[in-house]
């Protein structure tokens, strides 16, 4: 039976007027990949700090690893790892420096805290620039850096909060390989984005936040079913008459149609012959076309609906 | 701990312009110091003479001798006054021209006017003064003795000098030493630098580095001690370096009691670094405001233990006496002079 | 104007903290001006400082010089106990000690005295108390008596010279100059304090190659800042300047202080200048702290600012000579001496004003020679 790592009841933080988690749930269990995403503002942030008793909160309870979390309790703080978003390491220190600093605040054991640091950096890829200044590193380098520091000591719980942002795309697809290899030693990641590619990539769960409030969750595949449009089929033609317009409204499935400057734009419904029913249709009224797309709703049409915003807001 | 402690202190010394300032400051300060000091002692003992004017305004035996004593002073090596004899019209006409500093009338008395009060004016009226006593004094002697007359004058132009200055402890010290106290205790505020900047890297609010260190399983009291063990310590290194430099190659004197007068210095530092700390974590302001902030302080403190004033910390202790005993500047500047007088 | 209307918005941001230095600043100007008169001459005043002796000779002789001394000073009754003596010389109880030993009427001994160092009493009661003992000696070397002498010669010290100060110094006798002479100290810390963070925020790399990318030509982001920098300053010294007015009254109101005040605007100039120079290099608060005091505190000691400019030696007025604030106190002294205004008066003082201004244009030219030097090299 897998323990749940984390649960949170009824959370509400406000600030002044503002709500800014409106009592939120969560359980996360061990050896998930859980992606929190949403807008600016949307409360994300403040429920990790929360989480990590670096804010105190108005109601709710919190418990990591089966035990309430509190700034003092320092046994469950051994085992968290946080790579923050804005990257916290030590100016004067060299990238050794650092990974040791905070490996040796976990580990009080030299030589495996030694061991620990050099696997540490060899994860990130940061081999060859141990003796370098923070200062002198560039975007992505010392992202790998942040995370490295993050998780030296190989804590079973690891928070990543935006960890590639303003990153190359080297980088990045070494991160994101990374995690997914953390993942597979058993530790269980909270990770927070904007980019859906990525949480699409490797989240195994996903929670959907607005306003304070969890919207939805499910795997990628539960909440491309909770909308309604399944496959939006885009085509190009010269023209179109009107009849034809309503004729293609009518097929099975079909609940939006738009014909713009040459493009016609068809959303369905789920249904395994959208495609091919929308082009025997065409073909039958010897309607020449050009281009065809298909594509599958993203989760930024998933966000769209339920809220109504863009997820890169 | 240790691990804790060793990183800290590296942090520190790897911020080389903090430590450089730090350091060159008050030994930049200190040799300004030595120099307008040393020559203010050279220009009180060896002057220039004074420009003065004489006027006669009746004829009489005071006014004879004493024209004459301004022809004896005005004479040879070591001369005090540079006497005009002239008119009224026209010595007014010098005073008010700043060509000379005062103007002697002379008559059965004697008269002294001067543009400013200062050092050559009481000068010149010291010699009058003095003229006028040993006059009435040999007068004296010549109405009823005037057998010894003689002896006496000859006598006269030796100086006493049997006022010796001693001092009560064990240490002298000179007019200012204070100077140099205040210099020390400003550099000891100067640590609150230290101790705000540790201040921002442990309060999680502050900054991401504070965030992540209080999300691990090390006591955040450790953290904070260890911090400001390593801030006093480095700050006391850079103190013990200007304190060499004050010594031994600006001859300043500590007296003797060496112990004390470097235990102060360290208790020093634990104020200023806990200075900076109160305030780092009480205010809530932004970096650049809280600095200009400890800045002002500091500079106030140190202003009010003597830094730019001598006289303030007397004026202070007849009017408002107790900004002398929470003023830690004050205390620290008082402690340095005790060690060095007292025993 | 985008750039100057940018620069009064961050220096608008930071004025809580330019106004806390405004306020500490005129707190200490202030206290040094008004505290800085009662250096007055003792050799005037009626009234004495207070003073202790320890007559260990209970003689005529050692009970008439402590009458004599009492006369003219205050005198403070202390126990003959080492540390009672220290502690009232600590606190400042008493700034003289004059200690009599015992036989001294028969032998003229050797006595002791302790003084406050920064006490510049000292040196008056050590006269005071020679020029008693020596005519007393006088008198016995020509052998009178003991009471005859001690009569004779409290006699003989009363007699003194009248002095009067000259109808200028009458006029004078206000607290202005000394105002304008701790002026200097405050003016360059506070300006310093004021731009300097602004300019250091325009001239960060990032923010100064994205300027440098726009339209904007050097002279035209030059003339903006420069603008930007006098504005304020001359805000803060008009503050000043009011306060001046304000503690003084009506005396500001004469040409003396007239020029006065324009000595203390060519400061102001000179002032913005250094402020200009520093904004170009200086990275971190921290040397700008430091910076700060060691360019005001540092002129302010070697130029006469806090010690009179006559006092200093020949050597530290030499280096001094070279510094901007140097001529201002000069010009300050000079208007204090001057009686009335004449062309050859006047000429001094025009020197005085055109020597800091020169120090204010070449301090200009060189930070605008740095700022070119950096768009071409820039620091990377």
């Amino acid at each position: 039976m897998k323990q749940t790592v984390v649960k949170i009841e009824n959370l509400v933080k406000r600030y002044k007027e503002l709500l800014a988690v409106d009592h939120f749930n969560l359980t996360i269990e061990e050896g998930e990949i859980l992606g929190l995403l949403g807008p600016n503002g949307s409360g994300k942030t403040t429920t990790i700090n929360c989480l990590l008793s670096l804010l105190q909160y108005d109601k709710g309870t919190i418990e990591i690893f089966g035990k309430p979390m509190s700034p003092d309790s320092y046994d469950i703080k051994q085992q968290i790892g946080i790579i923050s978003q804005n990257v916290a390491v030590f100016e004067d220190l060299t990238v050794y420096e650092n990974v040791d600093y905070f490996c040796g605040l976990y580990v009080k054991n030299k030589q495996q805290r030694k061991e620990m640091v050099k696997e540490a950096i060899e994860f990130v890829g940061l081999e060859d620039y141990l003796k370098f200044y923070p200062k002198k590193l560039s975007g992505g380098l010392l992202r790998r850096l942040n995370i490295a520091c993050g998780i030296a000591h190989k804590p079973r719980l690891i928070f990543m909060d935006e960890p590639t942002v303003a990153v190359d795309p080297q980088s990045r697809n070494s991160i994101l390989k990374g995690i997914q290899r953390l993942n597979q030693n058993g530790a269980t990641i909270i990770y927070t984005s904007h980019y859906m590619e990525e949480v699409e990539q490797i989240c195994s769960r996903i929670i959907i936040m607005d306003k304070g409030r969890n919207l939805a969750e499910g795997t990628t595949e539960e909440l491309k079913l909770m909308i309604k449009t399944g496959e939006t089929i885009r085509i190009e033609l010269l023209d179109l008459a009107a009849e034809h317009i309503a004729n293609i409204k009518n097929l099975k499935h079909v609940f939006l149609v738009q014909f713009e400057d040459s493009l016609l734009t068809v959303h369905c419904r789920r249904g395994s012959h959208n495609l091919v029913t929308l082009l025997n249709y065409l073909n039958e009224h010897e309607i020449t076309c050009g281009r065809v797309f298909s594509e599958l709703p993203t989760l930024n049409d998933v966000f769209l609906e339920i809220t109504g915003k863009q997820l890169r807001d | 701990m240790l691990h804790s402690f060793k990183y800290s202190i590296l942090c520190a010394l790897r911020n080389r312009s903090q430590l450089f300032w730090t350091l060159l400051f008050p030994i930049m300060l200190g040799t300004l110091f030595h120099f307008a000091f040393s020559s203010i002692i050279e220009t009180t003992e060896s002057f220039s003479e004074i420009p003065v004017a004489i006027v006669t305004l009746a004829e009489n035996e005071t006014s004879d001798a004493f024209i004459e004593m301004t022809r004896q002073l005005a004479e040879g090596d070591e001369a005090l006054i540079v006497p005009q004899y002239t008119d009224e019209a026209q010595a007014e006409e010098l005073l008010s021209n700043g060509d000379i500093d005062g103007i002697f009338y002379v008559s059965d008395k004697i008269r002294l006017i001067v543009a400013t009060k200062g050092i050559n004016s009481s000068i010149l009226k010291t010699i009058s003064d003095s003229y006028l006593q040993i006059f009435s004094t040999v007068s004296n002697i010549a109405q009823t003795r005037p057998d010894m007359i003689n002896e006496v004058i000859e006598k006269i132009s030796g100086d006493i000098n049997i006022n010796q200055e001693i001092t009560l402890g064990r240490g002298e010290t000179d007019t200012f030493l204070n100077y140099f106290y205040a210099l020390i205790a400003m550099q000891c505020l100067f640590g609150s630098f230290m101790g705000l900047h540790r201040v921002i890297n442990i309060q999680a609010s502050l900054s991401p580095l504070a965030a992540r260190r209080n999300v691990t399983p090390t006591r955040k009291m450790v953290m904070i001690l260890v911090d400001f063990a390593a801030s006093v310590c480095i700050q006391f290194i850079l103190l013990l370096v200007v304190f060499a430099y004050l010594v031994f190659v600006l001859q300043v004197n500590f007296g003797e009691q060496w112990g004390f007068v470097i235990l102060t210095g360290f208790v020093g530092c634990i104020l200023g670094v806990s200075f900076g700390t109160l305030v780092g974590s009480t205010l809530k302001a932004n970096p650049r405001t809280t600095e200009g902030i400890l800045v002002c302080f500091s500079l106030l403190l140190c202003f009010l233990s003597g830094l730019m004033m001598q006289n303030i910390k007397n004026i202070i202790e007849n009017s408002v006496p107790i900004i002398n005993r929470i003023n830690p500047a004050a205390l620290l500047t008082d402690a340095f002079y005790c060690l060095t007088v007292y025993d | 104007m985008p750039v100057f209307n940018c620069f009064f918005k961050i220096i608008n941001k930071n004025k809580i903290s330019i106004l806390i230095y405004v306020v500490i600043f005129i707190g200490l100007f202030i206290i040094i001006s008004s505290t800085s008169n009662s250096n007055t001459d003792l050799s005037y005043s009626d009234t004495g400082v207070p003073m202790a002796v320890i007559d260990r000779d209970e003689s005529d002789l050692s009970k008439a010089l402590t009458g004599y001394l009492g006369d003219r000073q205050e005198l403070v009754d202390l126990a003959d106990d080492t540390e009672a003596l220290q502690d009232a010389l600590f606190f400042r109880d008493v700034e003289y000690i004059l200690i009599i030993p015992d036989g001294f009427e028969d032998a003229f001994i050797n006595m002791e005295n302790v003084k406050l160092p920064e006490a510049t009493s000292g040196i008056y009661i050590d006269t005071q108390i020679n020029r008693y003992l020596a005519t007393i000696r006088t008198y016995l070397n020509a052998e009178f008596e003991l009471t005859d002498a001690l009569a004779k010669t409290k006699n003989d010290l009363t007699l003194t010279t009248t002095v009067e100060l000259s109808n200028k110094a009458q006029e004078d006798v206000s607290t202005l100059p000394y105002y304008f002479q701790f002026l200097p100290y405050i003016l360059i810390s506070l300006i310093i304090s004021a731009l300097v963070p602004v300019l250091m925020v325009f001239n960060q790399r990032d923010i100064s190659k994205r300027t440098e990318a726009s339209s904007l030509t050097l002279k035209g982001r030059n003339i903006q800042i420069a603008l930007g920098c006098i504005l304020p300053s001359l805000l803060l010294w008009g503050i000043l300047m009011i306060a001046v007015v304000i503690i003084n009254g009506s005396e500001v109101f004469t040409p003396t202080s007239a020029l006065r005040i324009l000595n203390s605007l060519v400061l102001l100039m000179v002032s913005v200048g250094i402020a200009f120079l520093l904004g170009q290099f200086l990275k971190s608060s921290e040397s700008l702290s430091l910076m700060n005091n060691l360019i005001s505190l540092g002129m302010a000691f070697l130029c006469g600012v806090f010690v009179p400019q006559e006092l200093l030696g020949a050597g530290v007025l030499s280096i001094a000579r070279f510094l901007p604030v140097y001529w201002y106190i000069r010009n300050n002294n000079l208007l204090t001496n001057m009686t009335h205004w004449s062309m050859t008066n006047a000429k001094p003082y025009f020197e005085g004003l055109l020597l800091q201004i020169g120090f204010a244009v070449a301090l200009f030219a060189v930070a605008l020679v740095v700022r070119r030097q950096k768009k071409f090299h820039p620091v990377v």
